[in-house]
């Protein structure tokens, strides 16, 4: 009898439990285990089966939340691997933010100043073909709100001086190459003074829907007003941070925040736009889409991957990119602050030897 | 596959359970070698065959040694044999190192030289096979086992799954009657289980967490590791490596008896040991003992002159170090240690592990800090990282002002929490084990369940690392 007690304890995980208990967030699947000699020989087969049935267990869901749930009971914080979600006082950062701002001590004037220059003189050379240009700052939230940052979490090096010397570095020198910059930070004051609210959501990392559709009102038509409307549950990208908790925890209601109005006309002053840059441009992008602003815009997600909605696919190559680079009339990037380093993700070094 | 993936836990263990359970015991070691030969078919398929073979010319050269009674052809198979072993070990652990070392001292010479280093991985439990199949042979030869009467017992004994990549190391003579025959109740069963979810709640829900701050500060840059961190580093690797190693241990003690074998303990509460000398006398006992028996001893052990024991004390404790990782940090390692012992019994400062469990003394806090010296040569990187982090534990360098991580990064409240765990565990693991054999049925259980739970938890936890953007 204790035999077969103790085997079925060990089979207890392969209950099928994790339909009732859907995770969020997204994952990238590991591969696949493909059955060949060499695969099996090098252990790779091994080793990709072993992970895929780590993460497709009977009762995986409801165990990680259960993890999960004694990681805030006990800290108040949870770790994914590698995107650590960090919770203080009800606010959300991702720490790995942190760990790219603390980095920054080691980004150089130097490669600042080649990243700026070659960003205006792709600039020049879209602004020939009759593009204009936008460049915007993006405040990470755990420097726009540094008081919220608990003491645990502080280092000398996210603090001011040593990081905010780089960003103004760079903003000052694209001044004065006139990089048609805009600091969004201006921005997020405004939405804060305005509504009295916070224009990086607590439960988000990005900007909220109201502050996007502020920005794009910056490189609008002046005719675009842009308002915050009735308070409403805040938009699944508005939480989304939260939602990676994943954990059986009561505080996940939904924060009430002001929502745009959106009144449905389309202005026009742009047709064709591109977005360019991080997961701040998709904010952008959904807004724009929602307001009906460009009769075609792209996202070239890290100047990656090309999305035009919901679905994306590697951006084009050789002419076709020429082809459709110089079919835009608005092309906006990101310059978001916690990956100073990367600049515009290569763009600006491709328009220069391509277009 | 390792004893904390959900593959083991709820396939193969359960599936060698039932197979094991619902067939004849005659069948007993048929099944649990063919268990055995997939599990290290699926962590080293390529060194199964040099595993298989190595052991083959074993088994052949324990035939032909009991069958010899001539002194010289004895000693030159036994020669054959160690030789064989100590090759394969070389070559598959440390040719590299030696690659790599002697390539220094030509550039020195010839600074321009270049030579590509062959590619050669580690095989699983390469050290722990070596020495087994070494301690059978000069078992053997020196009478005081018989060999094995099947190859496929001797291929059990070698390969056994629960030890064969981590130990303990096991001799034959120990095995060699549990192979033949062994009873099972449900008592020892159940004894087992527990112990197997004991080492894996040890592993997954003390080690892992504590791993955490250790490798973080491990990794952290000469000026930023302070008095404070430097020791928080040490005393989690301290936890680390002990809550680790054991656990492993537990789980393959609880996996024999499932099965009806009972194996040796391989650690002792090292940590309450109230001098260096019985610290090495219950910290991975079998491979002390193998050390004793196969080096010490032919070297001459304590029936040699004053100095020639201390230098033979030196060899076993270098060679030991040398064996856990071919780096230059573990030579040192064992040379410390060898250093400690040596100043032990020159002072004639060395305990003796006492029967039944550890004495509560004073005694054991400068122990555990000459261990916790120790453990900084066994973690870190190179000697010149060993060294500056010593000297951060004496407040010697490093600004504690200047930490670059965050304090929520270097020690996260569930961590501190656990290393808090940790040293009251280590305190009191002494009852725990006593009230684990002891106590009833239910009680255990009812420790068990929810250990096991928490800890499938932690595995599933630490494989799910989603990103915000979905479509991303």
């Amino acid at each position: 009898m204790t035999k077969f007690l103790i085997i079925l304890f060990l089979l207890l995980p392969l209950i099928p439990l994790s339909k009732w208990f859907p995770l969020q967030g997204a994952v990238v699947s590991p591969p696949r285990a493909v059955l060949s000699w060499d695969g099996i020989s090098h252990g790779r087969f091994q080793e990709a089966l072993e992970k895929d049935f780590a993460r497709h267990f009977g009762a995986f869901n409801p165990l990680v939340m259960t993890d999960n749930t004694l990681n805030l009971a006990l800290r108040e914080t949870s770790l994914n691997k590698s995107g650590c979600v960090v919770v203080a006082r009800g606010d959300v950062f991702l720490s790995p933010d942190e760990v790219a701002l603390r980095d920054q001590r080691s980004f150089e004037d130097a490669a600042i100043e080649t990243g700026v220059r070659e960003m205006a003189k792709a600039i020049e050379r879209l602004k020939s073909h009759g593009i204009q240009v936008v460049v915007l700052f993006v405040p990470s939230k755990l420097r726009y709100y540094p008081g919220d940052i608990p003491a645990r979490w502080r280092t000398g090096a996210v603090t001011p001086p040593a990081f905010e010397a780089v960003s103004q570095r760079m903003l000052d020198q694209m001044r004065s190459l006139r990089i048609p910059v805009l600091d969004t930070r201006q921005v997020l004051e405004q939405v804060e003074r305005e509504t009295g609210v916070r224009a990086i959501p607590k439960r988000g990392r990005h900007w909220s829907n109201l502050t996007s559709c502020q920005i794009l009102g910056r490189f609008e038509s002046p005719g675009f007003t842009c308002l915050p409307g009735r308070n409403q549950a805040s938009g699944k990208n508005e939480q989304d941070i939260y939602r990676c908790l994943n954990a059986f925890a009561p505080w996940t209601a939904p924060e009430t925040i002001p929502q745009p109005t959106l009144d449905g006309q389309r202005y026009g002053r742009f047709k064709k736009a591109l977005f360019v840059g991080s997961s701040f441009m998709r904010e952008l992008e959904t807004q724009a889409r929602a307001m009906k602003l460009f009769e075609d815009l792209h996202l070239y997600y890290y100047n990656k991957n090309d999305y035009q909605g919901e679905e994306g696919h590697p951006i084009p190559q050789g002419q076709a990119w020429k082809d459709f680079i110089r079919s835009r009339d608005l092309i906006v990037i990101d310059l978001y602050e916690v990956q100073l380093g990367l600049m515009d993700h290569g763009f600006s070094v491709r328009v220069n030897q391509e277009l | 596959m390792l004893f904390t993936s959900i593959l083991f836990i709820s396939v193969f263990l359960p599936l060698f359970l039932m197979t094991y359970y619902l067939n004849p015991a005659r069948r007993g070691n048929a099944i649990a070698l063919g268990f055995s030969l997939v599990f290290y078919f699926w962590g080293a398929p390529l060194f199964l065959p040099v595993v298989l073979l190595t052991g083959g010319l074993n088994y052949v050269l324990s035939v032909r040694l009991e069958l010899t009674s001539d002194q010289r052809m004895r000693r030159i198979l036994l020669g054959l044999g160690v030789g064989l072993h100590v090759g394969v070990l070389l070559y598959y652990k440390y040719l590299i190192f030696f690659l790599t070392q002697a390539l220094a001292l030509v550039h020195i010479v010839v600074p321009e030289f270049q030579m590509s280093l062959p590619h050669i991985l580690l095989p699983l439990g390469v050290s722990f096979i070596t020495f087994e199949q070494i301690s059978y042979l000069m078992d053997v030869y020196r009478g005081t086992c018989l060999r094995a009467r099947k190859l496929s017992d001797y291929y059990l004994f070698l390969l056994f799954f629960p030890h064969s990549i981590a130990g303990p190391i096991f001799r034959w003579r120990d095995l060699e009657k549990q192979i033949e025959s062994r009873g099972l109740e449900d008592r020892q069963i159940e004894d087992g289980f527990i112990r197997f979810v004991y080492g894996l709640a040890k592993k997954v829900l003390i080690a892992n967490y504590v791993a955490f701050p250790a490798d973080q500060i491990f990794s952290l840059p000469p000026g930023e590791v302070g008095f404070t961190v430097a020791w928080i580093g040490a005393l989690t690797y301290t936890l680390q490596i002990y809550f680790d190693f054991s656990a492993y241990s537990d789980m393959a003690i609880g996996l024999g008896k499932m099965v009806g074998f009972t194996f040796k303990e391989n650690f002792l509460f090292p940590y309450l040991s109230r001098s260096v000398t019985e610290f090495w006398q219950r910290w991975h006992i079998s491979l002390t003992s193998w050390f004793r028996s196969y080096l010490y001893i032919p070297l001459g052990g304590n029936r040699v002159s004053l100095t020639r024991n201390y230098l033979n004390i030196m060899i076993v404790f270098v060679v030991s170090g040398f064996w856990h990782g071919a780096a230059w940090t573990f030579v040192f390692w064992g040379f410390y240690y060898g250093v400690l012992i040596i100043v032990e019994r020159l002072a004639g400062l060395g305990t003796q592990a006492e029967a039944p469990g550890p004495v509560f003394s004073w005694r054991i806090l400068p122990t555990m800090l000459l261990v916790m010296i120790g453990w900084v040569f066994f973690r870190a990187h190179d000697l010149p990282q060993a060294i500056w982090f010593l000297k951060a534990m004496a407040g010697l360098s490093g600004d504690p002002q200047i930490v670059s991580l965050p304090w929520a990064k270097i020690l996260p409240y569930r961590s501190l929490a656990v290393m808090g765990l940790g040293v009251l565990w280590l305190a009191l693991e002494p009852r725990v084990y006593n009230w684990l054999s002891r106590s009833r049925m239910a009680w255990r259980w009812a420790a068990a369940v929810p250990a096991f739970i928490l800890a499938l938890a932690s595995l599933a936890n630490s494989s799910y690392n989603p990103f915000i953007y979905f479509r991303f």
